[in-house]
């Protein structure tokens, strides 16, 4: 599913809703599975009046879009992040830059490289010739 | 009159004397600059000294597009009760390809917009580095190997994660060196200009944009050579090219052309450089000349004949 990017916003937010990416940011600070009335509790800790319908609708949202998993104990759900937060921007940024290299990339960037090499063949021969003329400019 | 003089006569009405038939000049001039642009880029060398016939080429389709749509947008033209008749559809298709070009050129802004609130600040090697050359860095949390100048008010250099990880400090400073080369040769801007006027004649191959950026490529990797030397900027190109862990255990995309072959063999000068043939783009570039100004002419003297009436 392609992100909805907002670059007004920064961090998680820049691709979650607003609520989405606080409720997020609860998750991986607590770096452990919590229960609907964990995040609610941290929410309302930190000054945010929500209800816990909406806190548990949007959990379970995430979990459908496998930004979160979900296991049951009991009657209880657990919800855990499904990427740490790290590899959840990485892959952000990943998107954000295929998409403009895709889309626009020749028209507003100038790249260092701009493909792949032919093969891995040509660039063992390129590394080798290199690795000669600094042999030879050793003195 | 012969039965096909006759309908050679009706045919002939049918195509001119209809409200489209001022609609050529949007076509004809760009899409021949287009053709011949296209046709004429083939002769040019990938060196740093092709970057002006280069741009002309590549500007030429454009250029001649925007004094056919300048003319037909004037309301002078259009007020009058001849150039209503003959000029209501040019106008609108003009301000088509204009409002066109104005929205793809806000599209590419919008992405470099959104490059910018993704990019975090750099590291301290990264920023050390750049500090020294005197440049304005962000680095890419991902472990693709990225590394490239983006902005057009304020270039600035993009290098990723994965790509500090796979340079080594004279890499490093080698592909600074060359982003440095594009900043300060305005690079970045040029495409930002060429492209819109590509996309005000979108017509042909494009193979003079393509030439432009081979050209500016040669100049970049000519500077970086002389500033950092030809082996580390080498050593850089090689140590990006090659696929990450993820790709090298798939399969490998073809590339797109043989850039990376014809740098790597100027910068390793592997095989001796090519004897400069004969200039042959110069009639193509004084043609193209012609035809940015034939259809703003053309429309001139369409203007006085509706004026006159």
């Amino acid at each position: 599913m392609a992100d909805i990017f907002r670059p007004s916003r920064s961090g998680a937010a820049a691709v979650l809703g607003p609520l989405e990416g606080e409720i997020m940011e609860v998750i991986w600070k607590a770096d452990r599975a919590v229960s609907v009335p964990d995040v609610h509790g941290a929410l309302i800790a930190d000054g945010r009046a929500i209800s816990y319908s909406a806190v548990k609708a949007v959990l379970n949202n995430l979990a459908d879009k496998d930004r979160l998993t979900k296991t049951r104990e009991g009657k209880a759900t657990y919800f855990a992040a499904a990427k740490s937060r790290e590899a959840f921007e990485a892959q952000v940024v990943s998107s954000v830059v295929q998409s403009l290299k895709r889309n626009y990339g020749a028209a507003v960037i100038a790249q260092l490289v701009d493909e792949l090499a032919v093969d891995q063949e040509t660039l063992s021969e390129f590394e080798r010739v290199i690795a000669q003329r600094k042999s030879e400019l050793k003195p | 009159m012969s039965w096909h003089d006759s309908a050679l006569h009706a045919a002939g009405n049918a195509v001119l004397h209809t409200p489209f038939q001022n609609l050529w000049p949007l076509v004809a001039a760009p899409g021949l600059a287009a053709l011949v642009s296209d046709r004429s880029a083939r002769f040019l060398a990938r060196t740093p000294q092709a970057s002006w016939p280069a741009a002309i080429l590549a500007a030429a389709p454009g250029l001649a597009g925007l004094g056919v749509i300048w003319q037909a947008l004037q309301w002078d033209v259009v007020r009058t009760w001849h150039g209503l008749v003959m000029y209501r559809i040019t106008p609108l298709v003009a301000a088509g390809l204009a409002a066109y070009a104005v929205m793809r050129a806000l599209q590419r802004q919008a992405e470099v917009a959104r490059l910018f609130a993704a990019a975090a600040a750099p590291s301290d090697r990264l920023r050390r580095a750049a500090d020294r050359l005197g440049l304005r860095a962000r680095q890419l949390a991902t472990a693709d190997k990225e590394c490239f100048v983006a902005g057009l008010l304020r270039p600035t250099v993009f290098v990723s994660t994965g790509a500090l990880d796979q340079l080594t400090d004279d890499e490093l400073d080698a592909a600074l060196c060359h982003e440095r080369a594009h900043v300060r040769g305005y690079d970045t801007p040029s495409l930002f200009a060429l492209s819109l006027l590509r996309d005000l004649a979108p017509w042909g191959r494009g193979a003079a944009l393509e030439a432009f950026r081979a050209a500016r490529e040669a100049n970049a990797d000519r500077q970086a050579a002389t500033s950092a030397g030809p082996l580390n900027l080498a050593s850089a190109l090689v140590a990006l090219a090659r696929p990450g862990p993820a790709l090298a255990a798939g399969a490998l995309p073809m590339a797109r052309n043989d850039s990376l072959r014809w740098r790597m063999q100027a910068l390793l000068e592997t095989e001796a450089p090519p004897e400069p043939g004969p200039q042959r783009f110069w009639p193509g570039l004084a043609l193209c000349a012609a035809l940015v100004a034939w259809p703003a002419a053309q429309l001139q003297v369409m203007w006085l004949f509706c004026e006159s009436r």
